[in-house]
């Protein structure tokens, strides 16, 4: 099907943006369900879709973090590290090694700066990109990135 | 300013720099780990393989230009009336079988009440429940209350309190009551000097991701707080006369001893009228009416919706709406359970925020059932369901306020009917029933399949296995009532089925040919839902 050659060519690009961040927001075990989901609603609002209004990668990643939010609010899921204490690791220096305390202090931002973070540095999105998934205007972004590594320096120092 | 346009880290702080490498460092070892999987490409190859489903939007361009939201209860309604409680509803509807990995109603679920109250486990007593402490931050604990039953309105008293600009309220268990959770929004209304005001729910109630409801657990000693914010409190000077009305099932409680409020002196030409946008939600073309049709005497109502960009809400993310069902005059049946419709979007739907969603009410969490654990709603005692929203695409700063007086009662519709006439094949929007076909063989790369509903031939074909995901896809229009389907293929493969069709709505079926070593055979699934393939 012609119109579905299509749609795959267009989205195949971003299903790694789209991965990484289900990754950030739903567990492991349910980061597939979200991509999947989010693609079949992508798939199905894809004539909607208008380049004119923003990157190709913010409005999936807008669909991913609707998804994660919907599979979310059914599962309930309780991030365990956020009952840990900051401070009692050491930071990564490792390629591929987690940064614990550095993700504990990340759950402690507010939802918005910790959107941002999760775009700008784990998902690998642009200003613009972050922009788009977000709604919000390039500057905001940017501003939020501010806002959230001081808070980030204060969590991380504060244990 | 760097490749990917931040250059708000320049900012004359050494700092920055230095959690900023952190941030890039842990960044780059995350996505070095995270590829998408088999499973996303596989899907992918999948999905687009089949038409693209229709848009609810384009069947309802009437309801696509609406504002905000509309609900429409959705189709299959049928279902005997109770006439005392304790009876014995009689189950009614096309038997859904579910599970298999093939087999996804697509739909979202937890719809609260979302636990089915029972066999719960005890409390966790090494939880330390903080202590009520008004005026200071109170954050229920959400996760201790889970398996816990849901509170009636019965089991609970309730006062109120005002803190600065906000109240509190408590909600405290009646003696001899059993510690429960509390769901949804709670039962009350708001007025100032004899008018109704707007009121925005205390979105701190809940610990993480996500605003009230969060089921805070009520216990004896522990009751739970929630906090709501008057939205318009000072738009009229002087002496405010505040009043909080709880619903129960004796009629409706007042509680009106609260403090003067003194509110500043106005700005000349500030408007009496507070400028506040809407919030429950009265699209064009929608009006208010009672259910009509087999569940007639049931009423529903939105209580709460959500609203994108709100001066003074915080990011959510997880915006409720509350759907309130209540029976008028008499016990209604919920088997079948009702199911919604939303359209939801931002204020403007041709900025392509416009989302359908269909949810599930969890009628079985619904604590009054019959003999035979038919959950019904009984007369004068009206069942609230949660329902998670989101934000559409784009606008993620949404928040949700409780409105004035409730909201207004929907419109119904009640779907098209079953068609008349023998059964036949037909367009996608002219058809009841969608019938899925598929060869899953493993020894059989075509097969030929042949389906027919009360004498009449609607499929002979061949299916192509095609990797195990090729089901297609015939839309066939069906008399309301019971059918025979008789399912023929090779290798011995027959099946003859029973297919109830409801007076209205959607009836989906899959069949599938299974052959392995000339041995054939076909399954055969119905569902009220639409369904998908993964």
């Amino acid at each position: 099907m012609q119109d579905g050659e299509e749609f795959a060519a267009w989205v195949t690009p971003h299903l790694p943006a789209m991965h990484r961040y289900a990754a950030r927001l739903v567990d492991p075990a349910d980061v597939d369900d979200v991509v999947q989901e989010a693609l079949t609603r992508a798939w199905v609002r894809w004539p909607t879709y208008d380049a004119g209004r923003g990157a190709t990668t913010g409005w999936l990643l807008a669909i991913v973090a609707d998804k994660a939010r919907r599979h979310r609010a059914r599962t309930r899921v309780w991030a365990p590290l956020e009952t840990m204490p900051i401070g009692t690791e050491q930071p990564a220096t490792e390629p591929g090694e987690t940064d614990v305390d550095l993700e504990r202090a990340i759950l402690k931002l507010s939802p918005r700066q910790r959107q941002v973070v999760e775009l700008y540095y784990f998902v690998g999105a642009d200003i613009a990109t972050c922009a788009g998934a977000l709604g919000v205007a390039e500057g905001t972004v940017r501003a939020t990135l501010h806002q959230a590594r001081a808070q980030l320096r204060a969590h991380l120092r504060d244990g | 300013m760097n490749a990917r346009g931040d250059d708000s880290h320049l900012a004359p702080n050494p700092g920055d720099e230095e959690i900023d490498a952190r941030l890039t460092r842990a960044g780059e070892g995350f996505r070095s780990q995270h590829q998408p999987s088999a499973r996303a490409h596989a899907h992918l190859e999948t999905l687009t393989r089949r038409p693209r489903p229709t848009r609810w939007s384009a069947l309802a361009p009437a309801a696509a230009v609406a504002a905000v939201a509309a609900v429409v209860l959705a189709a299959f309604w049928a279902g005997p009336i109770l006439g005392n409680r304790g009876g014995s509803p009689e189950v009614s509807g096309a038997a859904a079988q579910r599970g298999g990995s093939s087999w996804n109603p697509d739909l979202p679920a937890g719809v609260g009440p979302v636990e089915v109250a029972g066999a719960v486990p005890p409390i966790n007593e090494s939880i330390t429940f903080p202590r009520v402490q008004l005026g200071r931050s109170f954050r229920p604990r959400a996760d201790i209350a889970v398996g816990h039953p849901y509170c009636l309105v019965s089991q609970l008293d309730f006062s109120a309190e005002l803190l600065g600009d906000r109240f509190a309220f408590v909600a405290r268990l009646k003696p001899g009551e059993r510690p429960c959770r509390l769901s949804g929004y709670p039962y009350f209304e708001f007025s100032k000097d004899g008018r109704s005001v707007e009121v925005l729910g205390g979105s701190d109630s809940d610990p993480r991701d996500g605003d009230w409801p969060s089921d805070p657990l009520v216990t004896a000693e522990q009751p739970a707080v929630i906090t709501a914010q008057v939205s318009d409190w000072c738009t009229v000077q002087g002496k405010v006369d505040t009043a909080i009305f709880f619903d129960s099932e004796n009629g409706t409680q007042k509680v009106d001893r609260f403090p003067a409020v003194r509110c500043p002196a106005l700005t000349p030409g500030t408007p009496a009228e507070p400028v506040l946008p809407r919030t429950y939600w009265q699209p064009q073309g929608w009006s208010a009416e009672p259910v009509v049709g087999d569940f007639s005497g049931l009423r529903l109502r939105l209580v709460d919706t959500l609203k994108p960009d709100y001066p003074g809400s915080g990011w959510d993310g997880t915006p409720t709406w509350v759907v309130e069902l209540t029976a008028t005059d008499h016990d209604v049946v919920l088997d079948p359970c009702p199911g919604y419709q939303i359209l939801q979007g931002a204020e403007s739907l041709s900025s392509g925020a416009d989302e359908w969603g269909t949810w599930l009410l969890n009628c079985q969490a619904v604590s009054t059932k019959g003999s035979d654990g038919t959950p019904y709603l009984a007369k004068g005692e009206p069942v609230r369901f949660a329902i998670w929203g989101s934000p559409p695409n784009g606008s993620p700063q949404t928040f949700r306020l409780l409105t004035p007086s409730g909201a207004r009662d929907l419109q119904l519709d009640p779907g098209a009917s079953a068609p008349t006439g023998a059964p036949r094949l037909v367009d996608e929007e002219t058809a009841n029933l969608h019938l899925y076909v598929s060869n899953q063989s493993s020894d059989r790369p075509r097969v030929r399949v042949r389906v027919r509903i009360d004498g009449v031939t609607l499929v002979d074909q061949d299916f192509a296995v095609e990797g195990q995901h090729n089901w297609v896809a015939f839309e066939v229009a069906l008399a309301a009532g019971t059918h025979q389907v008789e399912i023929t293929g090779p290798d011995g493969a027959s099946v003859i089925e029973v297919l109830h069709v409801p007076a209205r709505g959607v009836t989906s079926a899959v069949t599938n040919y299974w052959g392995n070593d000339g041995h054939g055979e076909f399954d055969w699934r119905v569902s009220d839902r639409s369904i998908a393939f993964d």
